[in-house]
């Protein structure tokens, strides 16, 4: 196989991967904030292309901008899940929550299914299928643009968690609820804020690949499971973790699927998790705590 | 009137019904002696009499419909289950079946639900409550192979009318007819029309990329196509497949751009058909020759509306189009449209045909005897009127219940449209070819 297509692989494993690791940081956020798995991320993803779709066909406005309109949607929709549904909840044994989390996955997908209808449907904008030439690769456009502006949301969260007031709120609510509460913080709200966050962070995944990827009731499933594979590889709550274990696993597929069948290029992704697990069970940067660590 | 009378005496009915065929069978003989029951009311013994009926003087003939009316599968049910009601009506309203004194054809529905062990009972429910004469159905292959099984042993006819799986017509039954292609005769055709189109313009395929699902659909499909390759000299340079729950397809496609095929054989299902082609537009790709799918995600209108222009020129195999030079399936299309207001699917145009076949074998028969309606199917050959809309000239079956001509349809996607273009006889449209 020669290296133009090696290099074209892994670029394009590069641009994929920025989507997963947005994807994966809003799980581990969420999961290193309130311990919650949650196994409707994918679904929230869906929704985030629904929104898009819609607003590009009802509204005429680029995707790209239903970013913009995503961000308080599912911050507030999230905040919502949080508050009513996975609150009660959450001293409860991890068994329930599991099921509370894959119920409202299926419900979403039922949802999603009587409202939209199972066709699956293509957002086409111009630039869909737009590419960059550089010497023999192509770079095609929605996927860059999708890719950077995951990176950008992703520092833009890294900042807010690391300098800002809420996300030092976000943090001690993580490592310790009571101190938390005896300093002041009001938990119930940052506990919203913080699921709300998470959420946002799929929509917007979900919007940036709609240029690109065609849309169902049951996209979301797709990619949740990637999602677990690139948190479990960072290490589960482990910020940075995310956002290089997206952009590995990204590359991996993609190279993978040029030297095997591409039906069989999850078992690479799926054996490096697996691999993980036994010899490195805390993550990448083997700095895996009871925290969410940014 | 007579349906409100009916639908009053229902529940008395069917558990009335509940019985052995022997005491239906015993009870239908004594009928007189049901005059005597005449503490029940009028209007349940009227229900009952209709139900008994059927075996004496067929003034309705009962065929049971098999079809996914429920669960996932319902939404391409309820549209096949149109195209029967379209010829069961035209069927009436011209008079019914002529050699059994203007008999009108009424269908029992029976909801598979989509799923083999509820298509068995509600098969035998048809077979043994309802007493259809023959069945029609079902539209999922893994139902057809169950409920096919089921019939035979109980002495049914069964006329399956758009289940595609090779082994429903190769078990060596004798009630069961099958109206559509074997799906082994996909790949056939592709490189029928492959060697058709090359001669015609003199742009012939060499070699040819085999892209698939690796579930059993594409899977089978692409064992199908590596024979049939080989049988027409095409070399296939490329054999790839890949999860139709892909979140990404580019490695696969900068594979097949390096090899550079003539032609790719896709075979996928919807939402990987338009990531497919997408993908090709931004790899800047198109195989010299043509890009061709194999039913599927490929023949569903949704396909065009999501991929857009992207879809333009793609070729796929299909059962029937509306456009097809034959003499009915234009009034077939108008018909349908105007009754339900939609276009239909090609599975309607098979269960219409199916009907017709049915009818067919009721007036040869002249009779509602299940054995003599098995007789007169194996005899059947229609080459004209209203069942002669599908793309090949007759319809008659093999020892094994197959139907034997059958030809599957090219079509190709031009100004949104699906367009017949192959077999050349039947097909509206010259091909574009090559489309790169």
């Amino acid at each position: 196989m020669d290296i133009s297509v090696l290099l074209q692989a892994t670029i394009n494993g590069l641009l994929i991967g920025g989507v997963y690791s947005l994807v994966a940081v809003g799980l581990t956020l969420i999961f290193g904030v309130s311990r919650i798995i949650n196994f409707a991320h994918g679904e929230f993803l869906m929704l985030g292309m629904y929104l898009a779709y819609y607003v590009n066909a009802k509204l005429g406005l680029s995707p790209y901008i239903s970013v913009l309109i995503c961000i308080p949607l599912f911050m507030a929709l999230g905040a919502v899940v949080q508050t009513v549904l996975v609150n009660p909840v959450m001293k409860g044994p991890q068994d329930i929550q599991i099921l509370l989390t894959v119920a409202l996955a299926l419900f979403l997908q039922n949802a999603a299914l009587r409202f939209f209808y199972p066709t699956v449907r293509g957002l086409s904008i111009r630039s869909s299928t737009y590419s960059l030439s550089v010497g023999n690769t192509l770079i095609s456009f929605p996927r860059l643009a999708a890719s950077i502006a995951a990176i950008g949301m992703i520092l833009a969260l890294y900042s807010l968690l690391r300098y800002t007031g809420i996300g030092k709120a976000i943090r001690a609510c993580s490592e310790d609820r009571e101190g938390a509460f005896l300093a002041g913080i009001n938990v119930g709200r940052i506990f919203a804020v913080a699921f709300g966050i998470g959420i946002a962070c799929a929509g917007i995944a979900g919007a940036l690949i709609a240029p690109f990827y065609p849309l169902s009731p049951f996209t979301g499933t797709v990619f949740t499971l990637t999602a677990f594979v690139v948190v479990v590889l960072g290490g589960m709550g482990d910020f940075l973790g995310a956002l290089f274990g997206g952009f590995l696993i990204g590359v991996c597929e993609s190279l993978a699927a040029i030297f095997i069948p591409a039906s069989l290029k999850q078992v690479v992704s799926f054996g490096l998790f697996v691999l993980i697990l036994l010899f490195r069970p805390s993550g990448l940067f083997g700095r895996k705590r009871e925290w969410l660590t940014v | 009137m007579s349906g409100l009378v009916l639908l009053i005496g229902l529940p008395y009915q069917d558990k009335r019904l509940q019985t052995t065929p022997e005491t239906v069978v015993a009870r239908r003989e004594s009928k007189g002696g049901m005059a005597m029951k005449r503490l029940l009311s009028i209007v349940l013994l009227l229900a009952v009499a209709l139900t008994l009926h059927c075996g004496k003087k067929p003034e309705q003939i009962k065929v049971g419909i098999l079809l996914p009316l429920t669960g996932p599968q319902a939404i391409t049910g309820l549209k096949i289950k149109n195209g029967y009601e379209v010829a069961v009506d035209e069927i009436n309203s011209r008079g019914g079946i002529a050699s059994l004194r203007g008999a009108k054809i009424t269908l029992v529905y029976g909801d598979t639900e989509g799923k083999p062990d509820v298509g068995e009972s509600e098969t035998r429910r048809l077979i043994e409550k309802k007493g259809v004469c023959a069945i029609v159905g079902c539209f999922q292959s893994s139902v057809a192979t169950a409920t096919t099984a089921l019939a035979e042993r109980l002495r049914t006819p069964y006329v399956v009318d758009n289940p595609m799986a090779d082994e429903i017509t190769e078990r060596g039954f004798a009630y069961v007819f099958r109206i559509t292609a074997k799906s082994s005769w996909m790949a056939r055709d592709q490189m029928r029309f492959l060697k058709d189109i090359g001669a015609k313009t003199g742009k012939n395929v060499a070699t040819i990329a085999l892209l698939y699902e690796d579930t059993d659909f594409g899977q089978s499909n692409a064992k199908g196509q590596r024979e049939s390759a080989a049988e027409f000299g095409y070399r296939v340079v490329a054999d790839f497949s890949y999860s139709s729950q892909t979140s990404d397809i580019t490695s696969t496609i900068v594979k097949i751009k390096r090899i550079n095929p003539d032609v790719i054989l896709a075979t996928s299902y919807d939402t990987d058909a338009v990531l497919i082609v997408s993908t090709m537009a931004q790899l800047k790709y198109k195989p010299t020759l043509g890009f061709v799918g194999s039913t599927g995600g490929y023949i569903n209108p949704h396909f065009v509306s999501a991929a857009g222009a992207l879809s333009e020129h793609v070729l796929t195999s299909s059962l029937w189009n509306q456009d097809l030079k034959k003499p009915g399936a234009r009034e077939f299309y108008d018909r349908y449209k105007r009754r339900f207001g939609e276009d239909p699917v090609p599975q309607d145009a098979i269960a219409y045909a199916a009907i017709y076949v049915l009818r067919n074998a009721l007036e040869q028969s002249r009779s509602t005897d299940r054995d003599k309606i098995r007789d007169a199917l194996a005899k059947t050959e229609i080459r004209s009127g209203p069942a002669d809309i599908l793309p090949y000239d007759v319809i008659h079956f093999d020892s094994s219940g197959q139907n034997m001509d059958v030809s599957l349809v090219m079509v190709q996607i031009i100004g949104g449209q699906y367009v017949t273009v192959w077999p050349f006889d039947v097909a509206s449209e010259n091909a574009i070819w090559p489309t790169r």
